[in-house]
């Protein structure tokens, strides 16, 4: 029971904190970009439909880059920080559930991960649907159009909260283990997740990015197809998708607050 | 292993090849203990070790009973107050301090009471609602003391609290670890300021290169330095016939008379006798002592004797 | 005594300086050799060095099938084998013009990936630390103070792209027939050099701008990759989306790699066609460039005047 209370606690400030534009000014810039960019191009482009732009946008952009950043920004925050800023140390002397704080403010970081990306992306469909040849959503109808049958919007947001769980939950655990998680974590987005997912063959199935493609192809529109490097392998199931990623997000809280059990953090004076 | 506050075998911690503290084995009872050593002698990581911060490399390390590193039954008896100025700067001094109790198992409203009375204690009545992003050296070193013992802890450990700090907040400061004494509160403080160290206690454990140099009341420590002679200042009417009388006994070994008269140093190995016989010279001699001191007792001249 | 408020905690050097110049000059060899101190960041020059020698064997390669002699000393000797005329042809076909333009076009995230490691944190750590405070309150320039963190930068950056060059070069010229490389395509040295600091000073402009904005270095690094990434991504996507080649001008790589192009005259780089304007291409360039030191100066003079 007090284990809990200090992980709501700690949940609920680290979500508080996240959302203060002061240190967070960065993350909303680039989940808020693609949005400019796609209201952008709604508003100026001539032959170019709502679905095209919703879709290039979330993909080449939303997914593939501003997904992974904002996560690990937020994600690798959650003890890094507070090691940077030395400020452990009050909370390594409290009575508390080192596993707890750290659950806690991994959810903290999810929260706030999740809620901005999947608005993000809402804000990125609604700016496309601008487009002369807007198809889906339709701007007047928004936000109660029949997304379930557009496929697009659906796949996109489902698709980004399952990124924003398996990624902040995965770099939130880097930063229990390393003193470096953001070149760690840049290097794994760049180099793992920006490379092997879109070579052909199984070895897209080691990243996160490929279980999200098979996320979108499962309710996608047939649109999605048409995308580059899209089609490259045979795609997972939703089930499976599901099943996979809720494990690394399991995977990465468990060994996290294993890790962080018997850890020390050693700070300079 | 006897009732002691702090007990540490053979305690040993480095970082690579760099040696924080090496083979440390004492005993502390409890009360005001004062951490003395120049810069690099250990100190931080001395209490690192006992406030559970780290673990050691060797050795072992027991407070109050508490094996300390992450043994979260042992945080709720001790208050750190670490050398970083590092609070959580989106908050305020109240909004920190609350937090802080809240982990400690308050609910928000004791919290909040306890913060408030924490902070008028340290002197933050006035400055509680204000962020600490602002605050001065002084004002973080109030909010960090204050949310060390905001949760009336057993043991407090202050890492440098006067550092850096201004007369006027240092005898604050000092009057209230002296004020936590009197109430039972064990405190572990380290510093530099040694003559306030010594007005808050007389307890002291000496590090100096990772070791343990001194440990004790820094009178008996004194005592134990026989290799150096023991400084006696004295002022009298006739000094020249005092100074005579007084080269005659056994122990003394210098006795300086300055040029200007009335004013005698004296060096004996044996401050005791001196003491005990000092009286009946004096009235042999008719010599009209004004005023006697004893110099080199304090812990400036400890301190001097055993690390220069 | 006459009143004055002093509302700046650390005041800009108003006397005169002495004649002596390059004050820049210290700070950044104290910049360099912080730099260094840290030995497993160096492995991230590993990549631009094992290209290095890739793309100098098939330049030497190149003048030795060219010559009808085995480039690979110790099998069999080509010169007898009917291989040989086939290795004359080949030869003919592998050009340093376009080793070089290769070199740099793979090298480019690597080179990247130096300047933005060395660079983020060279303001933004200063500001963190307050180190700016002890640099200002000495006679140093705001000029100086940039110069002293960006020609370290450079030089970091062009140990990826601009010594590798010059080997490259070196080794043609070396390995061709009396010296027929620099007679005939000496202008391909100039080329080279001027394409690489174009790549450097772009990058390094940039990335020390963003860590000026940032409070971490950590943020920076992010910021500075992600940036690159995002504008790539998006130039590239939009060029496709609305089949306009001329949203490459959005990714600073495209940009990059349009003047490779022009330089080099060719007209395509890897996959990669270049095929808008070239004249925007520079203004685009020089506008990033411009913007980065507007950035850099605004922020140094913040960091000069409010502590």
């Amino acid at each position: 029971m007090q284990n809990l209370r200090i992980l709501g606690l700690f949940a609920r400030t680290q979500f508080l904190r996240s959302l203060a534009p002061r240190q967070s000014w960065l993350v909303y810039v680039f989940t808020l970009l693609p949005s400019f960019v796609a209201l952008a191009i709604g508003l100026n482009a001539r032959r170019i439909d709502a679905e095209g732009v919703a879709m290039h946008l979330s993909w080449f952009l939303f997914l593939q880059v501003v997904v992974p950043l904002v996560t690990l920004l937020a994600g690798q925050a959650v003890i890094s920080r507070e090691v940077d800023d030395r400020t452990i140390t009050y909370l390594f002397s409290r009575p508390i559930s080192r596993p707890a704080m750290f659950v806690g403010r991994a959810l903290g970081a999810l929260g706030f991960t999740a809620l901005l990306l999947g608005a993000g992306a809402l804000l990125l469909c609604y700016a496309a649907s601008f487009a002369p040849q807007g198809l889906v959503p339709n701007p007047e109808r928004f936000p109660l159009a029949p997304w379930s049958g557009d496929g697009v919007v659906l796949p996109i947001l489902g698709a980004v909260l399952l990124g924003s769980l398996a990624y902040t939950l995965m770099f939130a655990a880097l930063g229990v283990f390393t003193r470096h998680p953001m070149i760690l974590g840049l290097l794994y987005t760049f180099a793992v997740e920006g490379f092997l997912s879109n070579l052909p063959g199984s070895n897209q199935a080691l990243t996160v990015q490929y279980y999200l493609r098979s996320w979108i192809a499962a309710h996608g529109a047939q649109g999605w197809s048409k995308l580059e490097g899209f089609g490259l392998a045979d795609f997972q199931s939703p089930a499976g998708v599901l099943l996979r990623l809720g494990l690394l997000a399991a995977l990465a809280l468990a060994l996290g607050s294993w890790r962080i059990r018997r850890k020390e953090f050693v700070l300079s004076s | 292993m006897s009732g002691a506050l702090l007990s540490a075998q053979g305690l040993s911690r480095w970082y690579g090849p760099v040696v924080g503290v090496n083979d440390l084995t004492l005993e502390v009872d409890g009360g005001i203990v004062g951490l003395l050593g120049p810069n690099g002698a250990g100190k931080s990581t001395f209490l690192k070790l006992v406030a559970g911060e780290i673990r050691p490399s060797r050795g072992s390390v027991r407070v109050l009973g508490f094996e300390p590193f992450a043994n979260r039954e042992y945080f709720r008896v001790l208050g750190f107050c670490p050398q970083q100025d590092a609070l959580y700067e989106e908050l305020d001094a109240r909004e920190f301090v609350s937090f802080l109790l809240r982990l400690s198992g308050f609910d928000a409203r004791e919290a909040r009471s306890r913060a408030e009375r924490a902070l008028e204690r340290t002197g933050l009545a006035d400055a509680m609602l204000r962020r600490t992003a602002g605050f001065s050296k002084g004002m973080r070193q109030r909010t960090k003391l204050a949310a060390a013992i905001a949760h009336e802890p057993r043991f407090l450990i202050v890492d440098e609290p006067l550092t850096g700090l201004d007369p006027l907040v240092r005898t604050e400061m000092i009057a209230l670890f002296q004020e936590l004494g009197r109430e039972g509160v064990h405190i572990l403080i380290s510093s530099h300021v040694l003559h306030e160290i010594e007005s808050v206690t007389q307890d002291i454990l000496l590090l100096h290169r990772g070791r343990l140099l001194a440990q004790g009341p820094v009178p008996e420590i004194r005592k134990l330095l026989s290799r150096y002679p023991h400084k006696v200042e004295i002022h009298a009417r006739d000094a020249r016939r005092l100074a005579r009388a007084l080269l005659e006994l056994e122990g003394t070994s210098t006795v300086h008379v300055a040029p200007e008269g009335g004013r005698l140093s004296i060096e004996t190995f044996d401050l005791a006798r001196f003491h005990a016989e000092l009286p009946a010279i004096a009235a042999r001699e008719r010599a009209g002592i004004h005023t006697l001191e004893s110099t080199d007792a304090g812990l400036d001249a400890v301190f001097d004797y055993l690390v220069g | 005594m006459k009143a004055s408020t002093h509302t700046e905690i650390y005041r800009p050097f108003r006397g005169t300086l002495a004649a002596r110049r390059s004050r820049w000059k210290p700070l950044a060899l104290s910049t360099l050799r912080g730099a260094l101190r840290k030995k497993l960041p160096l492995l991230l020059f590993a990549p631009p060095a094992i290209a290095t020698v890739i793309f100098s064997f098939v330049v030497y390669a190149k003048f030795a099938l060219e010559a009808g002699t085995n480039p690979l000393p110790g099998t069999e000797d080509g010169r007898a084998s009917p291989m040989a005329a086939v290795g004359g042809m080949a030869g003919n076909l592998i050009e340093v013009r376009t080793q070089i333009i290769g070199f740099h076009a793979a090298m480019d995230f690597f080179v990247l990936l130096i300047v933005a490691w060395y660079g983020s944190g060279l303001i933004a750590e200063d500001a963190r630390r307050k180190a700016h405070l002890l640099y200002f309150a000495r006679p140093l320039t705001r000029l100086d103070y940039l110069l002293g963190k960006w020609l370290p930068l450079v030089l970091m950056g062009a140990c990826g792209t601009l010594l590798p060059g010059l080997v490259i070069c070196s080794v043609a010229a070396f390995a061709s027939p009396n010296w027929s490389f620099v007679t005939q395509e000496g202008d391909t040295i100039l080329k080279m050099i001027a394409y690489s600091l174009v790549s450097l000073v772009v990058q390094t402009s940039i990335v020390l701008a963003i860590s000026s904005l940032a409070q971490r270095k950590t943020h920076a690094l992010a910021v500075s990759l992600g940036c690159f990434a995002l504008l790539g991504g998006l130039g590239s996507m939009l060029a496709r989306l609305v089949h306009e080649p001329a949203w490459n001008l959005l990714s600073v790589f495209g940009c990059l790699r349009r003047v490779s192009a022009g330089l080099f005259d060719v007209q395509r780089i890897l996959h990669f066609r270049a095929n808008w304007s070239l004249a925007a291409t520079w203004f685009v360039l020089a506008g990033w460039v411009l913007v980065a030191w507007v950035v850099l100066f605004w922020r140094t003079r913040r960091l000069e005047q409010n502590g």
